[in-house]
């Protein structure tokens, strides 16, 4: 009489593949995972950047900003803060503009913090075909002078400049970067899409005005 | 043939569920540890019992909070409110009122949003004739910039510019450092409480 067959060599080969599939399985993840991985110690803590455009309010999470105006200029001089013969300072304001060599580009956001105070903003003018530029440092009024503080829920509007050749324009968004203290990392970022592009851009920077002022940031409405 | 949980490994898969929150927790305890007695971040308030705490050797009481006293100050744009919370400070001896040099202040509302106050109406009438302690970058000193007289009570008040709709929630903290910072072996190790204020206005 033949003795049935034994079924538990075929359990234990389909036990073996299982095994080998799921280790085959993990070690796909584990690689995978090992892909994702920043290696760059900076670019673990950079910025989280949030993206939208000039139109709304763009948060990012740590702040809101929202692009309110965007203009051109031949040069740009500082607003001044006295309220007595305003006129007059700033007229003697005006003679000291700055000419830009290339264009300034004045533009002016408000900034909300979240929930802790933020003071110091850096931005970026990214033009859209390749090039970067920072905020100049000509404005002593510029968003994020010393005294500036972003208060949760409370928006401070003001300026940010920047200086550049016309010609590398072609679809310009702006980089705000708001943090406390001197330390950037896990800090938010927003970059803002200031929908200007084409000829409507070529207008803009060809009827860019005489002298624009920076005003001195202030706290607005809640 | 073995044991069910023989079978399953159990005992390696308890060992791991216990070691893992260890080997987090641990580091984390001991990091959080170093940041709060280096001051890199902010004392855990104790709550004040009945508006009173004692913090570094001073005796700290809450008075109340006034909203939007402007007096000849031009006021904020709407939907900000001035907030100025009173505190009744007296430091034990010279060593508590040196340590007052380092007194910070935050208001924090139910959102979890935190404001540290706003110097910019340090210089109302209302406040300077009081002669209470406006606390500046040099802390709570008197006008000059000293220590506080040990053993006298001093009127100390903060100010804050928040949104209106944070006023009704807001609690206000005080920190004072318990060390000089000067070097690991003497840490800022700062104490902080936590006040709620009555509305006086």
């Amino acid at each position: 009489m033949r003795a049935a067959p034994d079924p538990r060599p075929a359990r234990r080969r389909s036990g073996r593949a299982s095994t080998v599939l799921a280790s085959a399985v993990l070690l796909a993840l584990l690689l995978g995972a090992q892909a994702l991985r920043i290696h760059d110690d900076e670019d673990r803590t950079a910025p989280i950047e949030a993206s939208g455009a000039a139109s709304e309010p763009v948060d990012a999470r740590s702040f809101t900003v929202e692009v309110v105006d965007v203009a051109f200029a031949r040069s740009v001089y500082d607003e001044s803060g006295f309220s007595f013969g305003g006129d007059e300072a700033d007229a003697g304001a005006a003679d000291g503009a700055v000419e830009a060599n290339g264009v300034w580009v004045v533009v002016t956001a408000d900034i909300t913090a979240a929930e802790r105070t933020l003071e110091r903003v850096e931005a970026e003018l990214e033009t859209g075909e390749g090039t970067t530029y920072g905020s100049s440092g000509v404005s002593m009024n510029a968003l994020g002078s010393i005294g500036d503080a972003f208060s949760p829920g409370i928006p401070r509007r003001g300026a940010v400049v920047f200086e550049l050749p016309p010609e590398r324009l072609a679809s310009p968004s702006v980089r705000f970067n708001v943090f406390s203290g001197l330390d950037r990392r896990l800090s938010g970022s927003a970059l803002v899409d200031l929908e200007l592009s084409g000829s409507e851009l070529k207008k803009a920077v060809d009827g860019a005005e005489e002298a624009v002022a920076v005003p001195q940031s202030e706290i607005r409405k809640a | 043939m073995p044991p069910l949980w023989k079978r399953l490994q159990l005992p390696y898969v308890a060992a791991v569920a216990v070691l893992l929150p260890v080997s987090v927790a641990v580091p984390w305890w001991l990091e959080e540890r170093k940041l709060a007695e280096s001051g890199a971040v902010p004392a855990d308030p104790v709550p004040a019992q009945g508006g009173r705490a004692d913090l570094a050797g001073s005796s700290w009481e809450v008075r109340g909070f006034l909203q939007d006293e402007f007096g000849e100050a031009e006021p904020p744009p709407p939907g900000i409110s001035l907030v100025d919370v009173l505190f009744r400070a007296v430091p034990s001896d010279e060593a508590a009122a040196e340590k007052l040099l380092s007194c910070d202040f935050r208001a924090e509302d139910g959102r979890g949003r935190v404001w540290r106050p706003d110097g910019s109406f340090s210089t109302r009438a209302a406040v300077t004739e009081a002669g209470a302690v406006t606390p500046g970058l040099g802390g709570c000193a008197d006008p000059e910039g000293e220590p506080l007289p040990p053993g006298e009570k001093a009127g100390v008040i903060v100010s804050f510019l928040v949104p209106e709709d944070a006023v009704d929630s807001l609690v206000f903290q005080v920190q004072v450092d318990t060390g000089s910072g000067e070097d690991e072996e003497h840490p800022r190790a700062p104490v902080a409480a936590e006040f709620r204020a009555e509305k006086k206005n």
